[in-house]
């Protein structure tokens, strides 16, 4: 589980910390650990529906910023909890570029044990960085 | 360092951050709390209302509310007024729940008849009002006329016959911000509001159904003119708001300024939460009138769940709404901006009031209240915990000071997560039964986190208020259901 829950970052809200070696493995953590807060039982998802998600960002933390923010999206208007599968993440001239898929499946509400409703990714205290390796810190509004 | 050593008393209830406590405050920060308050309070809520001292075309001082807490840009519990010509409009200022917000109901029924059905109103009222994750609305609406509803606010719901027209006068604005304009508002946002309107959400939001006990009523006539004329009368709270499509806007508008700011308005601002444009310029009036459609979908929102409560109540009681007395006290919001006329070095101005976990606190006389409470003041409804209970007040002529502003709700003083880890959501829900307060919850991990403990003391911010004269105290409502999403 290459993530942690943050306790003490925001009073009001939920945060967590992730960390991997490439960026697109943090994507995926990342996308990763916002879900282990909505979902309790994270192995009960199925991967009926795919989504596709193509983003173009200035900086790599508004592109995991929008990123994430694409998965509240469909959370609430397609009622869809979904994973990450590995994006690619590229870099072209000032922007950066993601294209990926996300796999999940609508919520069930007897077999999803359902927790915390996630509403926004905050910039407040936001942070993408590369040190060893990969890491972001992110605060999550409920 | 600690930012508490450089806050100045100047009253009892009145702090100051001054304005060289750094680098480009154009006005002083003042925060009300006892002195029980603001020993409790994080600093960083102190670091954050210096930082929206700073913005341009601030005026006066910027506020934080005796319930202040640390939010993203401005602390929750922050009023910030600008000058609408020079200043800037911050969705950081108004909160990503836009118009989040309090309305009571009050009912003729007493707690010795509500009493013997209270497990079965709190079943009802918890399976016809969506709460939690992922539950979506009973209105089944076209993306074209929810539209529309973010344009009318609650008088779309009294058209459609759901509520009536005392409703609407007994909501700020009528339930509706003028001006809202949903061509302003992404299809994204529209996606993700239209099902969600009449459901509770989640986090803090919650409905409970009180009792005003004699002993509780602090302002006997007061009381009287709110409608609390019998003993052990019951009352209906909930809180709530304009659920993902608020949010939705404020992301968007918060991505949106920041790409803008800096290059087209050559604003530089202390944090990437306080993203802002100029009231004036064509990106602060578009997020306005976004915004205020996102106003208007949270009136909607809580007019169909009042709707459901009338519903619940009239099949409990077997009986029609109006024979139990089932009537809206007030509704009124706590994350807004708004143009408001304010005394500003003895003269009256148009200002542009940000009021972001502060409820606006209208004194008496006001003509945007509706006649009923014009002497009276405008109802103020302040949220407290599950376990101890909420208030409601009534506006002040003192409070001009904070622009006629007061408190919204007791204030986190313990993380989510911490909460957590000490509690039980099962165990909370025993307690409260053992102390005569059903609960039924949406999530039990999601219960634990609002546990009372992990909240201020909602007597301590009341007192406050009171004595730094922006709110008066009328009575204290106890729970005895609570439904938490």
């Amino acid at each position: 589980m290459p993530y942690r829950h943050l306790t003490d970052l925001s009073i009001s809200d939920v945060a967590f910390f992730a960390w991997a070696k490439t960026i697109e493995e943090l994507f995926v953590d990342s996308a990763e650990a916002m879900l282990s807060y909505g979902l309790g039982n994270l192995d009960s998802l199925r991967k009926k529906k795919i989504i596709s998600v193509k983003l173009t960002e200035k900086t790599i933390e508004m592109l995991l910023f929008a990123y994430l923010q694409e998965i509240v999206f469909y959370k609430d208007a397609k009622q869809l909890l979904l994973k990450a599968r590995k994006p690619v993440i590229s870099k072209k001239g000032d922007f950066f570029y993601l294209d990926g898929k996300l796999k999940g499946e609508k919520i069930d509400f007897k077999r999803h044990s359902l927790e915390l409703d996630i509403k926004a990714v905050t910039l407040q205290n936001f942070k993408v960085e590369k040190k060893e390796n990969w890491q972001a810190r992110v605060v999550l509004d409920v | 360092m600690s930012i508490k050593k450089d806050i100045k008393k100047i009253s009892d209830v009145t702090w100051e951050v001054p304005k060289g406590y750094q680098d480009g405050m154009l006005v002083p920060a003042m925060v009300y709390a006892t002195e029980k308050l603001i020993d409790s309070m994080e600093e960083g809520v102190l670091r954050q209302i210096a930082n929206v001292a700073t913005l341009p075309g601030i005026l006066k001082k910027a506020i934080c509310m005796p319930d202040g807490h640390s939010g993203y840009g401005f602390p929750i519990g922050g009023v910030a007024v600008m000058d609408p010509e020079e200043g800037v409009i911050s969705p950081g200022g108004i909160g990503f729940d836009i118009n989040c917000g309090m309305r009571l109901v009050l009912t003729d029924l007493t707690y010795s008849q509500v009493k013997p059905k209270i497990n079965l109103l709190v079943n009802k009222l918890f399976n016809k009002i969506p709460a939690g994750l992922g539950r979506p609305g009973f209105i089944k609406i076209s993306q074209k006329e929810f539209r529309r509803l973010t344009e009318k606010g609650a008088r779309w719901c009294v058209e459609k016959g759901f509520g009536c027209e005392d409703d609407l006068l007994k909501t700020e604005e009528r339930g509706c911000f003028a001006d809202a304009d949903s061509a302003f508002v992404s299809k994204k946002a529209i996606e993700r509001g239209c099902k969600q309107v009449g459901t509770l959400g989640s986090g803090n939001h919650y409905l409970e159904i009180q009792v005003i006990k004699p002993e509780n009523i602090i302002d006997k006539n007061l009381a009287e003119k709110f409608g609390f004329t019998v003993p052990n009368q019951v009352a209906v709270m909930f809180h709530c708001g304009s659920r993902g499509f608020g949010h939705q806007i404020g992301t968007d508008y918060l991505q949106s300024f920041l790409k803008v700011m800096e290059p087209k308005y050559g604003l530089k601002i202390r944090d990437r939460e306080l993203a802002s444009a100029p009231f004036r310029s064509k990106d602060g009036q578009s997020y306005y009138k976004a915004m205020r459609c996102a106003v208007n979908m949270a009136f909607a929102n809580r007019q169909i769940i009042l709707h459901k409560i009338r519903e619940v109540f009239s099949e409990v009681f077997k009986a029609s709404p109006e024979k139990l007395g089932i009537r809206q006290l007030y509704d009124v919001s706590h994350n807004t901006a708004k143009i408001e006329v304010h005394e500003i070095d003895g003269k009256e101005r148009k200002v542009l009031v940000h009021r972001k976990g502060a409820t606006r606190a209208f004194p008496p006389g006001s003509f945007d209240l509706p006649p009923l409470y014009r002497d009276c003041g405008q109802p103020v409804i302040i949220g407290g915990s599950m376990e101890t209970g909420s208030y409601l007040l009534a506006g002040s002529k003192s409070g001009a000071d904070a622009f006629f502003t007061t408190a919204h709700g007791s204030g986190r003083v313990m993380s989510r997560k911490k909460a957590r880890g000490l509690f039980q959501g099962r165990d909370i829900q025993k307690k409260l039964l053992k102390k005569g307060i059903l609960v039924s919850a949406a999530s039990y991990p999601a219960l634990a986190e609002e546990a009372g403990a992990a909240y201020k003391d909602i007597d301590e911010v009341v007192k406050a208020t009171k004595l730094a004269g922006i709110s008066k105290p009328v009575l204290k409502l106890i729970p005895v259901g609570n439904i938490k999403g």
